[in-house]
């Protein structure tokens, strides 16, 4: 990871009718992929823009590459090496050739050296062969490679992307993460990147950066933010399927219990009396089995029905009604011999330890 | 008795277009420059008003997006009645003597096929994503760079918007008559020598008038249509 850093926000504020977006300490690192999280609505495109030099904050207090920024006139002048990739590709009705070209035309960069640049970087993106197609003949793959094309044949130092890739199929999604990795890799180049895919993001992101309310509210490394979510939407986001509120009813040597409905769950930590509590539970976590067999370090173990199977290529989630809901990964092969089906009654079993609490 | 109309007409406008007949052709190249020159102006005018209307939000704007689009129905007549108490020698423009040249239904047909070009092209800017235009200045467009590729982008539209303008004027026969007074020489142009033939009850000569506006309008128009569907 290099430690010098292209883009320091120190205060940056944009005020769009209600709606405050007002980030600080936001350090974007040369050559790190940032990903930014949130609701819709968090204020993640609004930063985008804001970012891009698209849409004039309120207030600017940026380091960019060394340089202090504090108004907008002087930032604007920074455009030239950042740019930014919208949800649809929004190419040009011309040719790949010619919207491939045009970012290189806006700085009067001579024909020579454009060609040269449109053939590099289309060849890395695999569609040196559409450089002739019209852009309404391509499909929603190659038009998106042609605008990632457009992007990085400017060679920016920052490249801001709003859900590139939102629109693609797994396949094509995964052909394009590819080839965007080596480019990259060549490249001295940050990327800010706003995704809802996870995938995505846990492919390309070297930090995490969480929104809510126009507000970072945790910054970390991938590892960091799936073991330590801060609020319910980045637990969901990162995976934590079984997220539940309950409320203290007795307090224990290293933790505690939670009443949900009657039902009670022990939970590893430290609380209040009468404490209202909201947590969550990974799905890979959950231990199904047919009958309670035998005793274990599981503290948590509750009887109830199937009442969801869901296949994908590498789990089976199974979701459970305790009187409260758990959703459950697991791997084929147990579903299989477990022989599950909707309807049945299994028992769910969890650690303590295994739970994590948000803190509120 | 009306095919018999038609055909000698044919006739006589292919007869006239041979002969170098001199009336015919001042006629012609009146009504060329006259239409040239306001579709011209009302296509700089109308694209440079939709423009600056469709990229900027301010009070009003549906206020002024009504007008423009009650102007394209405009009734010619009373465009010539505005323009000619503008340009009648008591008028605000009186002194220039304006009237009854071709100036005067130039101005008169830049007031018919403005706000048409205007309508349209602001239709046709609006319907360009406002996400396009952010694109383009996240690749580094200047705004003048970004307008130009903005009227790339909906050229297919707006070379309507030029076609519809021309078109409202090239057939326009009200104001012309009003403010350019039919004058052989200088303000007869095609659609008020048709009018003139008709009350004379010479049809042949009006129906051959007919004809050769017929093929200018659809020459002109099949110039900007293969400007138009270029590339497309």
């Amino acid at each position: 990871m290099n430690s010098t850093q292209f883009l320091y926000v120190r205060a940056l504020k944009v005020q769009n009718g209600d709606f405050v977006l007002a980030i600080e300490d936001l350090h974007i690192p040369t050559n790190e992929c940032i990903a930014a999280i949130g609701h819709n609505g968090a204020g993640k495109t609004t930063l985008l823009l804001a970012l891009a030099g698209l849409i004039r904050p309120t207030m600017l207090d940026l380091i960019v590459e060394g340089t202090p920024i504090t108004n907008f006139r002087a930032f604007a002048s920074l455009r030239q090496s950042i740019t930014m990739l919208f949800q649809e590709p929004l190419l040009l009705n011309a040719t790949v050739r010619e919207n491939i070209e045009l970012g290189l035309k806006f700085r009067k960069i001579p024909f020579k050296a454009r060609m040269r640049k449109i053939n590099h970087y289309a060849e890395m993106l695999g569609i040196a062969h559409l450089l002739n197609r019209f852009s309404h003949t391509l499909s929603a793959g190659e038009a998106r490679r042609v605008s990632l094309a457009r992007s990085f044949v400017l060679e920016p130092k920052l490249l801001l992307m709003d859900e590139p890739f939102s629109s693609l199929d797994n396949v094509a999604r995964n052909a394009i993460l590819d080839d965007i990795s080596n480019i990259l890799k060549n490249l001295s180049c940050s990327v800010f990147l706003v995704s809802h895919n996870r995938e995505e993001i846990l492919r390309l992101a070297d930090r995490i950066v969480v929104l809510n309310n126009g507000r970072v509210i945790q910054e970390g490394k991938p590892s960091e933010i799936i073991n330590n979510p801060a609020d319910e939407f980045t637990a969901s986001f990162m995976g934590i399927e079984t997220i539940l509120t309950g409320k203290v009813v007795h307090l224990l040597e290293g933790g505690f219990l939670v009443d949900i409905d009657g039902k009670t769950i022990e939970i590893s930590g430290i609380a209040q009396q009468g404490e209202t509590i909201t947590f969550g539970i990974r799905p890979e976590n959950i231990v199904i089995s047919k009958e309670k067999k035998y005793k274990s370090s599981m503290r948590n173990s509750f009887v109830g029905k199937v009442c969801g199977i869901a296949h994908s290529a590498t789990h089976v989630r199974i979701s459970i009604n305790c009187g409260f809901k758990l959703i459950a990964h697991i791997t084929p092969h147990s579903f299989q011999e477990l022989k599950l089906a909707e309807g049945n009654t299994v028992v769910a079993a969890f650690k303590a330890t295994a739970i994590h609490i948000f803190k509120k | 008795m009306i095919m018999d109309f038609i055909a000698d007409g044919i006739r006589k406008a292919y007869a006239l277009a041979i002969s170098f007949d001199r009336d015919v052709y001042e006629v012609v190249f009146v009504t060329l420059w006259v239409t040239f020159a306001s579709t011209v102006v009302s296509a700089i005018i109308g694209i440079i008003f939709a423009t600056i209307v469709s990229l900027n939000e301010f009070p009003g704007k549906t206020f002024v997006v009504s007008l423009v689009n009650t102007g394209m129905g405009l009734p010619p007549v009373l465009v010539g009645l505005f323009t000619t108490l503008l340009l009648w020698r008591g008028g605000v423009f009186g002194e220039f003597n304006i009237l009854y040249t071709p100036l005067a239904i130039i101005i008169a047909q830049v007031f018919i096929a403005t706000p048409m070009v205007c309508g349209i092209s602001l239709s046709a800017l609006q319907q360009v994503p406002k996400n396009f235009r952010l694109q383009i200045r996240a690749l580094g467009a200047s705004r003048i760079q970004m307008i130009i590729t903005l009227y790339r982008q909906a050229r297919i539209p707006l070379l309507a918007a030029i076609m519809a303008g021309y078109g409202s004027v090239i057939s326009e026969v009200g104001a012309a008559l009003m403010v350019g007074g039919n004058i052989k020489g200088s303000t007869r142009v095609l659609t008020t020598a048709i009018v003139m033939e008709s009350s004379r009850g010479n049809f042949e000569r009006a129906i051959a008038f007919g004809i050769i506006l017929l093929v200018l309008s659809f020459a002109v128009n099949l110039i900007l249509s293969r400007l138009q569907q270029k590339g497309h």
